[in-house]
């Protein structure tokens, strides 16, 4: 099967953008459904409550607080959560209409740095990703108004990067992970494993450190991947997918996918680009 | 290009540029030095390490128990917190969004109390403490007098070892507040 027909679409930043904008708005439908799930955990006697967590902020001045409280209080919080879910559907729905999805990707940044501060703890790392990526479509979305040019896709592909590299060489500094125990730890959790992964695993150590060692080196050699030919880069990508398949069903990080997903298309460009360049280099001066 | 692309450009990317830069330099921070950094503006910054190098080997578990109004205590009881695997996580898994916060609450809370040394009392006065405090009064029984929490760790699914007490909070007497009504903890 050919897919570089398929893969140079991604040399438009625009269809880049929109690729991405919409699986991010399905990963923040998401997140953000299932925080109105439990809302009532951003009340008092709740994990979020905001009469205890705001004891950790600067005092300012009264209005500013009362401000404050207001947004960050339950109620408050519940209608910023709706205002997250409409600019989340609003990307997927109209992640084509430029103005649109300008507006909506901007807002959305806005929000989630604000949450940033609402929520400090009990954020995962699909979060993190997400709140980078919209960053850095905002920043795209922003520059393509004024036909400029912008560095805001490859961010999000770089932040990818670095999200893979970092957590793959820390897991090969440590001789747990190494020797596949760390991963029997992992899966072996209440809150993270899975009864059912426990017992596949379990008995089977070459397999824990042969799976342990194929997502070290996968996640260190991630950005590589961009250097492949076409074939080379849809079957890392499709790893990739598989990978935050597997942790979303094994795990629960059914964030995950949406988040990290949302950022191949920014990888493809970065692909796409040093592709170009490699068949049509830069004319020397 | 016109000026105003090139400034567009400018403003549109460098500060990208010098965040990523700086979520690369905080990779490198040990575990000390960022408890003695100040947090990042807007939390920008995190290290991100996907369960590594060392991963939580142990869920925590939410214990109470009540005093009721003849003065003696009820039985211990969990809170439930966290909710066992289901097929329908790999797309639905809100209840994550309760338990994930006492991952970061428990090792918060140890660790608070440890720098606090002679001034443990202290800890009290903490987020994380208050937070569990919280929660436990809220599901208090309704007349009772006073509750009281424990953070105990378990090895996962393996039935074999024995439950560990992490963390006894005072006994915290219960008022009736004068918002709504809601029982809330005294300190």
């Amino acid at each position: 099967m050919n897919v570089e027909p398929w893969l140079n679409e991604f040399r438009d930043p625009d269809y880049v953008f929109r690729a991405s904008a919409i699986l991010l708005g399905v990963g923040q439908v998401v997140t953000t459904l299932e925080y109105l799930w439990m809302r009532s955990e951003l009340g008092d006697g709740g994990v979020y409550a905001w009469s205890v967590l705001r004891l950790a902020r600067p005092r300012r001045h009264p209005t500013i607080e009362k401000l404050r409280d207001a947004l960050f209080g339950q109620a408050g919080t519940v209608a910023l959560l709706g205002l997250r879910l409409l600019l989340a559907v609003t990307l997927v729905l109209f992640a084509s209409v430029a103005w649109l999805a300008t507006i909506a990707v901007v807002a959305l940044a806005a929000l989630l740095l604000a949450f940033n501060v609402r929520l400090p703890w009990g954020m995962e790392a699909a979060d993190d990703v997400a709140v980078h990526a919209t960053l850095g479509l905002a920043a795209y979305a922003l520059a393509r108004l004024f036909d400029a040019p912008s560095l805001g896709l490859y961010y999000v592909a770089a932040y990818a990067g670095l999200v893979y590299v970092t957590s793959g060489v820390t897991k090969l500094r440590d001789a747990d992970w190494r020797s596949g125990v760390a991963l029997g730890w992992v899966v072996n959790l209440q809150v993270f494993g899975a009864p059912w992964a426990v017992e596949f695993l379990a008995p089977r150590p070459r397999l824990r450190q042969v799976l342990s060692w194929s997502v070290m080196l996968a996640e260190v050699s991630a950005p590589l991947a961009v250097l492949l030919p076409a074939p080379g880069i849809a079957l890392v990508l499709v790893a990739g997918l598989a990978f935050h398949a597997t942790t979303a069903i094994c795990m629960g990080l059914n964030t995950f996918v949406w988040a990290f997903l949302a950022t191949y298309p920014a990888v493809l460009l970065v692909w796409t680009t040093l592709h170009s360049l490699a068949i049509h280099p830069l004319a020397e001066p | 290009m016109s000026a105003i692309t090139i400034l567009v450009s400018v403003i549109t990317s460098a500060p990208l540029v010098a965040l990523f830069l700086l979520a690369v330099r905080y990779q490198f921070y040990t575990a000390q030095q960022l408890r003695q950094r100040r947090p990042p503006p807007l939390v920008l910054r995190r290290q991100i390490r996907l369960f590594s190098p060392k991963p939580i080997r142990t869920d925590v578990h939410l214990i109470a128990r009540d005093v009721r109004p003849d003065g003696v205590p009820t039985p211990c009881r969990e809170i439930p917190i966290i909710q066992l695997r289901h097929w329908t996580h790999v797309l639905w898994n809100p209840g994550k969004r309760r338990s994930l916060p006492l991952l970061s609450i428990m090792p918060d809370l140890t660790a608070i109390s440890t720098e606090l040394g002679e001034e443990r009392a202290a800890v009290v006065l903490t987020r994380p403490y208050l937070i569990l405090l919280g929660i436990v009064s809220s599901q208090a029984a309704a007349d009772a007098r006073a509750c009281q929490y424990l953070l105990v760790e378990r090895f996962g699914y393996e039935p074999e070892f024995d439950a560990q007490v992490l963390f006894c909070s005072a006994v915290h007497r219960l008022d009736r507040s004068e918002v709504g009504g809601d029982r809330r903890g005294s300190l």
